[in-house]
């Protein structure tokens, strides 16, 4: 990986926050946040590269957090993360800006590989 | 009346009957359209015939012979193009040939007409030229005039056309397109060759036109494949009452004949009337009278109604079973959706820090969160696997007499701890009765995950109300009331749904839990909410249960 990216992880699940916190720690800036309303207001201030995604959350799903997120940063790049892949799903991620997805459990080599393409 | 009348009677009636009913029922096609005029065509025939033979004198036997042969050319033209029309045939060019030559015998016939009432014995008759005493009546006697032969020559023609075209649409068609056709060939067949019987007279061949009855039952068989094969797509429901009711008026007309006959009869050879002779044949004829009706109404069932009320009741119970199968694995096929989910969460914790142990078993930090999170993940995972158990097979009820005030109370003081932490006040008001025939442990399982669900949305603190009410003396019901978050509009229909939620950490199967149980006991849970200011559950429990 060339330059060290800015990624917030954002999923209502500790276990997951910290499993793609292990897996990219040593390449790029990490921020957590576990509710959609805590990512925007953490993109409204910072300013992130990428942002993976949980798509199932209490609350806010990631869909409609992905929404208002490319409101407020129509550049930051979206990876989602989800446990159950649907062409339904994916086809409504890639229609409000979503480049990519990764799959849970996740795969670190496919996480890292798929990271540093953007 | 001869039998030759008869049979014209009979044809004209029939033909004229099926034509207005297709007047009536569905005009609007090409095909109907055609079906019409040909009826009229054959009615004509067939009331000429009666005419005809009913006829005193020559000249006006002639009369209607030729106002009956007006019918007669135009039949082979229009059962051609009714068969050009229903069987979907391409070459035009035939059907207008059919048209052109038709029209020639057609026009003949009226010139001869014409004739007949102008010039009388002058005239050169075309087509029908001579009548002679015969069959009890007047017929067409040979020789026939000029153009009779060759238009003769010509139905038959047009009759073999069409018989060919329908056997070989029999053979290329399938399921109700070939049934109509069969039955349409078939009605040709004995319309056609019975009723061409009547032409042999002409040519010196003395039969009796018996056949001319085949015309008369040619609309009883269109009839039938309407009603049973939609011919003509007429949609016809009939009430199976009427159909039974026609029968078995049919039916105890003769019956009612026959005993009267054979009683006659008897009376005529033993010369006096024998009362118990009479009271042996209704008694006879009223034994069987009902196997008779039933076997008529199995066989009207099967050949109108396509089965009986028993093969269309089991046809009925195997769709219900295969809309059952097919919920079933749809609610399996979302069961598994939100399972995948649930349980993928867990498990990538578990496979990266096992991943990553190898490299980082020196670091306490890793090693303290490795603990933690590992561990806790897969308890996570047999909890969920336990819920999904418990919820898809549920355990069997173990009733007995429950008194509903003191379980809650039991769960309440389950959860006190909680109740301080989240300084959470508990209002009760119970109803005197509250026993029930319940299940004790899992009617609990019900009051601790509503306790539970309440507890979450108030972290804030707040009151919840508990309440038993004895509705009447069947049910009694028991209220939980919050003052938390409350639940939005669009979620109440789907909080009962397994893997639903909207808690952070929730399963989505505790409401479900919850519902199963409620419905096992044969009771009723309802919600009411507000997005913002609580919720309140209703469980309505039968007093009694039917096992105990």
């Amino acid at each position: 990986m060339d330059k060290r990216k800015k990624i917030l992880v954002c999923d209502d699940e500790e276990g997951v926050r910290e499993s793609l916190n292990l897996i990219l720690e040593k390449h790029c800036d990490l921020d957590f946040a576990s509710s959609g309303d805590e990512a925007i207001e953490k993109v409204k201030d910072g300013n992130f590269d990428v942002l993976i995604l949980d798509i199932k959350m209490p609350a806010k799903d990631g869909l409609e957090t992905l929404e208002e997120i490319k409101k407020i940063s129509p550049d930051i790049k979206v990876i989602i993360a989800t446990g159950y892949q649907s062409v339904e799903m994916a086809s409504k991620a890639v229609k409000l800006g979503a480049i990519d997805y990764i799959t849970k459990p996740f795969e670190s080599d496919e996480v890292l590989e798929k990271v540093s393409r953007i | 009346m001869n039998l030759f009348a008869l049979s014209g009677l009979l044809t004209g009636f029939t033909s004229l009957s099926i034509g207005l009913f297709v007047f009536l029922k569905q005009r609007k096609t090409i095909l109907n359209k055609i079906w019409i005029i040909f009826t009229l065509s054959v009615a004509t025939w067939g009331f000429g015939c009666y005419e005809m033979a009913s006829a005193t004198n020559q000249t006006i036997a002639f009369l209607w012979y030729r106002l009956a042969h007006i019918g007669v050319t135009l039949i082979p033209v229009f059962i051609y193009h009714f068969v050009f029309v229903f069987l979907n045939l391409k070459k035009k060019a035939i059907l207008k040939i059919v048209y052109l030559v038709g029209g020639v015998f057609f026009i003949a016939n009226l010139i001869d007409l014409f004739n007949s009432y102008f010039l009388s014995n002058k005239a050169h008759y075309l087509m029908i030229a001579h009548m002679k005493w015969m069959f009890d009546s007047f017929y067409m006697d040979t020789p026939p005039g000029p153009l009779y032969s060759f238009f003769v020559a010509f139905f038959f023609i047009i009759v073999s056309m069409i018989f060919y075209e329908l056997f070989h649409a029999l053979k290329q068609n399938k399921g109700p397109k070939k049934a109509q056709i069969k039955y349409f060939f078939l009605a040709n067949i004995i319309g056609f060759i019975g009723g061409g019987t009547c032409f042999l007279p002409v040519f010196g061949i003395n039969i009796y036109p018996i056949g001319n009855f085949a015309a008369a039952a040619y609309p009883i068989i269109i009839a039938y494949a309407i009603l049973a094969h939609h011919l003509l797509e007429i949609n016809i429901i009939i009430k199976k009452t009427l159909i039974y009711s026609i029968i078995i008026s049919i039916i105890t007309t003769l019956y009612f004949i026959t005993v009267y006959l054979l009683e006659k009869v008897f009376s005529i050879i033993a010369g006096y009337h024998s009362v118990p002779l009479a009271i042996t044949i209704i008694a006879f004829f009223s034994i069987i009278f009902i196997p008779l009706k039933n076997k008529i109404q199995k066989i009207t069932d099967k050949y109108f109604f396509h089965g009986t009320i028993d093969q269309i009741d089991e046809e009925n119970i195997k769709l219900r079973e295969e809309i059952q199968k097919s919920e079933k694995l749809k609610a399996v096929a979302a069961l598994a959706a939100g399972m995948a989910h649930e349980i993928k969460n867990p498990l990538t914790s578990i496979k990266t820090f096992t991943e990553y142990l190898p490299q980082k078993y020196n670091d306490p930090d890793f090693i303290k969160k490795f603990n933690d999170i590992v561990g806790g993940e897969v308890d996570r995972i047999n909890y969920i696997v336990r819920q999904l158990l418990e919820f898809s097979r549920p355990s069997e009820l173990h009733l007995k007499k429950t008194d509903t005030n003191k379980l809650l109370d039991e769960t309440l003081s389950l959860l006190s701890n909680d109740f301080l932490k989240y300084s959470i006040k508990i209002a009760k008001d119970y109803s005197k009765i509250s026993t029930i025939t319940a299940d004790p442990t899992q009617i609990k399982q019900v009051f601790l995950n509503l306790f539970l669900n309440a507890i979450d949305s108030m972290k804030n603190g707040g009151p919840i109300t508990v309440s038993t009410k004895q509705d009447n003396n069947d049910t009694i019901s028991v209220e939980i009331a919050d003052a938390g978050k409350g639940i939005a509009k669009e979620d109440i229909d789907h909080i009962f749904d397994p893997f639903f939620s909207q808690k952070e950490g929730g399963t989505g199967l505790g409401l479900s839990v919850v519902h199963g149980i409620v419905e096992k006991h044969g009771g009723k849970i309802n919600v009411k909410s507000t997005s913002g200011e609580g919720a309140s559950f209703t469980i309505s429990l039968p007093v009694k249960q039917q096992t105990v």
